[in-house]
């Protein structure tokens, strides 16, 4: 085949590319290392963990950090580190759900409104208002409330509340790409509307969207923990970084620190390591950064 | 041009090196520059982008980016070293030195009163007015000395509400109220139209010799510097290549790189080859086409006709506004008469008409707002019209709407290149996919069926050809290109279809001279070799001469002029386009040098 070595130009160098774009900005380099290390030990909880998470034994309650029980273990002996990554893996798998769900929704909302206009756009547009004016998180728990108390529920929750911002997003990115005159020059070639919202407006605006994508996860991890913590959606004895706060916080005056530093360190960090690698993303991402 | 040697030189630079740091390395800007610039005298330096033009300029004044450097050198400002000294920069810059920018709508401050932005720069001069009331009447003086009528009135307008090149020439006296001695100008009049540019550098040359101002000329027109400087620098690729009085550097210029600049810059009586570099052939052989045999042009085939074309603006906003009370709908402004003009409709284009046969070539000229940008993309079916039909090979397709045409068999008849060779590329499409898109989509509407592979890949490979890009280069992503490559695909993905009709938007306008003058060999040649009809739209009424057949000059939406080339060229008819041609610059100083150089080789003969 002649065409080969011609038509698949894209795969040569990305890897190099997001190599270089990670190196040049050590922090997110370092969220990397450190999301993508808590993502392998989470899937990998059931074979590396030493101890079964919710396994309870009461004569090893309230052990302080040792080589035996690394984070410790808690009020009725289950160990620490065994529930703080596994934990890791429902939050990431909840917060993963839901954000795709608000980014494949949102995205195509916001960039088909204000690529068509109209009706269309206004409705989307002010229902997007309309959905700002909310305290997200109280939104959130409605919603957790009135779905009822399952995995499921928190997933439309927090994808709900993420949903604007990705509507928000999206539409300032297509609303300034369409102007543009590769956009005539694409009806010039002949593409149909449809056509050039998803070949040529919506790849061109991704870039800038998955650093959303990144903000909101940590948001969305952030979201679960919270919902948890206030003993909506995921229950107690699952092991769930918001379950595990709360839990500890009764504790926390009798000096057993360690309940809590683990869980919501492991929580804060995650959310800062979201943040901080949206940043790269985007470089990684966008074709113009490649030399 | 006659000064005396022993006067010192108001600004002088010696041995001046800039680097920059990129990431990986340090490059050179620019190497070892000299230049001297005496009271009174307009020194230009021209040279093609990238050529550290402006490099030199604002290293020079310390305004370089934050990774550039000055290596080495000095610059001595009326005897006075001010390259090391921050306070001896601080004392000169915006006092005794004075700037303009290109594209001035950024480089004033859009919320504040041009009159205010002006106001500012008089209370930082040297010799700051006691009073605010004597400082506002200096503000009034200095729009008057820049030409600006109704001073007082503009003085309170914001920046958007006047043109680019009023807003040009409020940056001109913003640059004046301090009195420099030096004016440096960088590319003041690129992005302005033509008739505008010559009243910005009329206005310019008239200060500089009433007040004995030296002007410092960037700019990469060969014949404006030609028209307006008294000494030339050519710079390359941060060298200066040449340098000397300007009807020296350009009747003989000694390098060959000033020769080729010189070659390059269209002008009467020069032909399309002759932009070329001398040695350099035509381009090479169009490869024929072989998916469609080339017919023989019959004669009086009318392949276009366009009849009452119109397009008004303004008319639905109106309709859906008119619920509101009068002072909130949107478009009122300050002057009243202006508000008259806000509510009624805008007319970009009115009644055109014209007819194309096959294989012609007919040149759309004018000023920007003059509609002809408009006119173009009705016609391909890039717009709706108001009224107007456009009958094109028999059918009117300007009963299609623009969105359904593109799903018209028609649709790969009609193609465009356009202004932006960047701009209109996929940023995210290899130059292949940008060249096979239009392929795969007019194919398919057409045949029902796709290509195979094969034949796909060959066509996009000889459209490639044709346009002379080479096929290594088909992997790369835009912005992986240079300007002339990305004009390249431009044109590529416009014929890989085979169109009958090529509308040409300005293609060239964003390259370099010479770069310009192998694409536009490439654009001729190609339409003699396929038979393509073309439109070409331009502002630039050279380039437009040596292309068309028969030209359209536009004005505010309606033609006011229309013929052979010949024949508008050398006798228009309408003062609109003798005005036009006048403000060109190359014109006139450059029809002397290719006079001159006729006959200094008659001169050299002769003695022979």
């Amino acid at each position: 085949m002649i065409s080969n070595d011609i038509s698949k130009p894209e795969s040569a160098g990305f890897v190099q590319h997001a190599w270089r774009s990670l190196t040049h900005n050590l922090l997110s380099l370092a969220a990397a290392i450190y999301l993508v290390s808590l993502l392998v030990l989470s899937v990998s909880a059931g074979w590396i963990t030493p101890y079964n998470p919710v396994e309870t034994n009461l004569q090893a309650a309230y052990l302080s950090p040792s080589a035996e029980h690394w984070f410790g273990t808690d009020q009725v002996g289950r160990d620490v580190f065994s529930r703080v990554i596994n934990a890791a893996k429902l939050d990431f798998a909840v917060a993963g759900m839901s954000v795709l769900l608000s980014f494949l929704l949102g995205t195509f909302l916001g960039s088909a409104g204000v690529f068509y206009g109209g009706l269309f756009d206004r409705v989307v547009g002010r229902i997007t208002d309309v959905m700002m004016t909310f305290p997200l998180f109280v939104v959130a728990l409605a919603i957790v409330a009135a779905l009822g108390n399952s995995v499921q529920s928190i997933v439309i929750a927090s994808a709900v509340v993420n949903l604007p911002f990705f509507v928000r997003l999206s539409r300032a990115e297509v609303g300034r790409l369409r102007v543009l005159s590769f956009v005539e020059a694409a009806r010039a070639g002949g593409n149909s509307e449809f056509n050039i919202l998803l070949k040529f407006m919506i790849p061109n605006a991704l870039p800038t969207i998955v650093v959303q994508v990144s903000t909101s996860l940590g948001w969305a991890i952030l979201d679960v923990a919270g919902l948890s913590f206030l003993g909506l959606g995921i229950r107690p004895p699952t092991p769930e970084w918001g379950i595990m706060v709360a839990e500890a916080a009764a504790s926390i005056l009798a000096g057993n620190w360690w309940l809590i530093v683990f869980p919501g360190g492991a929580l804060a960090f995650t959310v800062l390591s979201f943040n901080l690698l949206g940043d790269s993303l985007r470089d990684i991402l966008d074709v113009r950064f490649r030399r | 041009m006659m000064k005396p040697l022993n006067s010192s030189p108001l600004l002088e630079v010696k041995d001046l090196t800039v680097t920059f740091s990129t990431s990986t390395e340090r490059v050179k800007g620019v190497e070892k520059i000299n230049l001297q610039i005496h009271d009174g005298e307009t020194l230009g330096i021209v040279g093609e982008s990238g050529s550290g033009k402006s490099v030199t300029a604002y290293a020079m004044m310390g305004l370089l980016a934050r990774n550039g450097r000055i290596d080495s050198g000095e610059v001595r400002f009326a005897g006075q070293a001010i390259c090391s000294d921050p306070r001896a920069l601080a004392s000169v810059r915006g006092k005794e030195v004075g700037f303009i920018f290109q594209n001035p709508r950024a480089a004033l401050n859009p919320l504040i009163r041009v009159g205010d932005q002006i106001l500012d720069a008089v209370l930082m001069s040297k010799r700051p007015p006691a009073t605010k009331k004597e400082a506002r009447a200096r503000v009034i003086e200095l729009l008057e000395m820049v030409r600006i009528d109704r001073a007082m009135e503009r003085s309170r307008a914001y920046p958007h509400e006047l043109s680019g090149g009023m807003c040009q020439r409020i940056l001109i006296a913003m640059a004046l109220a301090s009195e420099p001695r030096l004016l440096i100008a960088d590319e003041p009049t690129t992005g302005l139209d033509v008739t505008t540019q010559k009243v910005i550098m009329d206005t310019l040359r008239d200060l500089a010799s009433s007040r004995g101002l030296a002007t410092l000329l960037i700019t990469h027109d060969l014949g404006l510097a030609a028209e307006y400087c008294s000494r030339l620098m050519v710079m390359s690729q941060g060298h200066v290549v040449e340098e000397g009085d300007t009807l020296a550097v350009l009747a003989r210029p000694r390098q060959p790189y000033t020769q080729r600049l010189v070659a390059a810059t269209p002008r009467i009586g020069k032909e399309l080859k002759d932009l070329l570099p001398p040695g350099q052939q035509p381009p090479p052989t169009v490869a024929p086409d072989q998916g469609r045999q080339v017919e023989t042009p019959a004669l009086n085939l009318r392949l276009l006709q366009v009849e009452g074309l119109r397009k008004s603006f303004g008319t639905r906003s109106q309709h859906r506004q008119s619920w509101l009370p009068r002072w909130a709908r949107r478009g009122n402004d300050v002057c009243d008469g202006q508000r008259e003009q806000a509510d009624a409709l805008i007319h970009a284009v009115r009644d055109v008409s014209f007819h194309l046969e096959e294989g012609e070539a007919i040149g759309i000229v004018g000023e920007s707002g003059s509609g002809k940008t408009t006119t173009s993309r009705m016609v391909a079916r890039l717009l709706d019209q108001s009224t107007g039909s456009i009958v094109f090979m028999g059918q009117d397709i300007g009963k299609q709407s623009s969105r359904s045409f593109t799903s018209s068999p028609m649709r790969r008849e009609i193609q465009v290149v356009f202004q932006d060779p960047l701009g209109s590329l996929n940023p995210r499409f290899t130059a292949y996919d940008s060249i096979r898109n239009p392929l795969r989509n007019c194919t398919q509407s057409l045949n029902g069926g796709e290509l195979s592979r094969d034949s796909e890949h060959e066509q996009i490979l000889a459209a490639a050809q044709q346009a002379g890009l080479a096929p290594e280069l088909l992997s790369r992503f835009p912005h992986q290109l240079s300007g002339g490559q990305q004009a390249r695909v431009g044109i590529a993905r416009a014929l890989v279809v085979r169109p009958k009709l090529l509308i040409l938007d300005e293609p060239t306008s964003a390259l370099d001279v010479s770069v310009q003058a192998v694409v536009l060999n490439q654009l001729d040649a190609l339409r003699r070799a396929l038979n393509l009809t073309v439109i070409f739209v331009s502002h630039d009424l050279n380039v437009v001469r040596l292309m068309c057949d028969r030209v359209l000059v536009m004005r505010h939406g309606s033609v006011v002029e229309s013929g052979t080339t010949e024949n508008v060229f050398t006798s228009p008819s309408h003062a609109y386009t003798r005005e036009l041609l006048a403000a060109i610059p190359h014109l006139k100083i450059m029809q002397e040098v290719d006079h001159g150089q006729n006959s200094a080789a008659r001169k050299t003969g002769a003695f022979e």
